[in-house]
């Protein structure tokens, strides 16, 4: 045993326990400064960048085996969503709003299933697609890799990275595209189509009101049926071992998904005031930030130059689907 | 192949009960008021 094998990790070394710990805590850190520097930036921007360069600086000193435990407060801040579900948003949303978001999964989980079908992407990345497009966004792709280990990895970097463009792109393209639209359509439009709930916010504060609180009455709703979705695609994208695609078979609920409908359900009775659900709204964005630091700190961008075409396809489909939907809200 | 199997089920449980716990806990936190007082 050489001397210098203790004091320099070689790619075979196990890290230390904490290491991890600390790793994340540093790189979340870091990112979060960034972002109170820089917050016209969305967090989820920094959370990945600052992973995927922490990432590539460890294994360029060799640390192929470092993993950061992101799964936890992943999980954590899933549960506590729940406490984000309110009744009056569906009062304010309606049963016409209802029927949008319906309109919206149809078109999303049709668009990426027929590209998957036609062999225009692969079946996985279709559906993580589908479901962070569906208006999701990137807690749900990142939340189903606990039960279909196939996701990790490249479809879920590249269906990341398609949620987190789509969004900037309609930062971008809506307040052109939708200036001649009355703000509380927009608002729906915005809410019903942009991904993540940052982007959808921010997208519907440059419009007056009430397109910000349409906008987030609609992620409030598609937030709340996040568990289904995920089952949903659970049942269609990731088989049972053994089980015959044909084979109408339940699905597993995740256990995180029944946690979610619980805290949903005591929210729905009352359990939270006004201030404590604030509160748990930002320790769930906290949680979700630190997650995507991990999955950044996983994400290789060598394995991302081949997934060019299917990032490109997956945003072509995401505006047809949005452009879908603007056309139902116009003329329906 | 069996005993692998099951070090990633206990793996995959005992992470999911310590999120559980986590999450728990943290609700807690912000029913006593405690959390308010950290800043958030």
């Amino acid at each position: 045993m050489h001397a210098a094998a203790g004091t320099s990790a070689s790619p075979a070394d196990s890290p230390a326990p904490a290491a991890p710990i600390v790793v994340l805590a540093v790189v979340v850190a870091l990112a979060k400064l960034a972002h109170v520097l820089g917050p016209a930036v969305p967090a989820v921007v920094y959370a990945l960048v600052f992973g995927i360069v922490a990432g590539y600086g460890a294994r360029r000193a060799g640390h192929h085996n470092l993993s950061l435990p992101y799964e936890v407060p992943l999980t954590a801040g899933f549960v506590m969503m729940g406490a984000q579900v309110d009744a009056s948003v569906f009062g304010l949303v309606g049963w016409r709003g209802l029927a949008s978001v319906a309109l919206l999964w149809v078109a999303v989980v049709s668009a990426f299933w027929l590209a998957a079908r036609l062999r225009l992407l692969p079946s996985r990345l279709a559906g993580l697609l589908a479901l962070g497009l569906s208006g999701c966004g990137v807690s749900a792709v990142v939340a189903v890799s606990r039960q279909d280990p196939d996701s990790r990895g490249a479809p879920q970097t590249v269906a990341t990275l398609v949620i987190l463009l789509s969004g900037a792109a309609a930062l971008l393209a809506y307040p052109v595209l939708g200036a001649h639209l009355d703000a509380s359509t927009f608002g729906t439009f915005t809410g019903l189509t942009v991904a993540n709930n940052a982007e959808a916010i921010a997208t519907a504060s440059t419009r007056e009101n009430p397109a910000q609180l349409i906008a987030a009455a609609y992620k409030v709703v598609v937030n709340a049926f996040e568990g289904l979705a995920i089952v949903l695609y659970l049942w269609l994208f990731a088989p049972r071992r053994g089980a015959r695609r044909t084979k109408l078979a339940l699905p597993k609920v995740p256990g995180f998904v029944i946690g979610f409908a619980l805290v949903a359900g005591v929210t729905l009775l009352g359990a939270f005031n006004e201030a404590e659900r604030a509160t748990l709204g930002s320790l769930t964005q906290w949680a979700f930030f630190i997650a995507l630091v991990g999955v950044g700190f996983r994400t290789r961008l060598d394995q991302l130059v081949p997934a060019a075409r299917p990032a490109l396809l997956g945003l072509v489909l995401w505006a047809l689907t949005a452009a879908l939907v603007l056309a139902a809200l116009l003329y329906l | 192949m069996k005993a692998r199997t099951l070090i990633l089920l206990k793996r995959r449980f005992a992470t999911e009960f310590a999120s559980t716990l986590l999450a728990l806990a943290l609700i807690a936190l912000v029913k006593i008021g405690l959390l308010n007082l950290v800043g958030f």
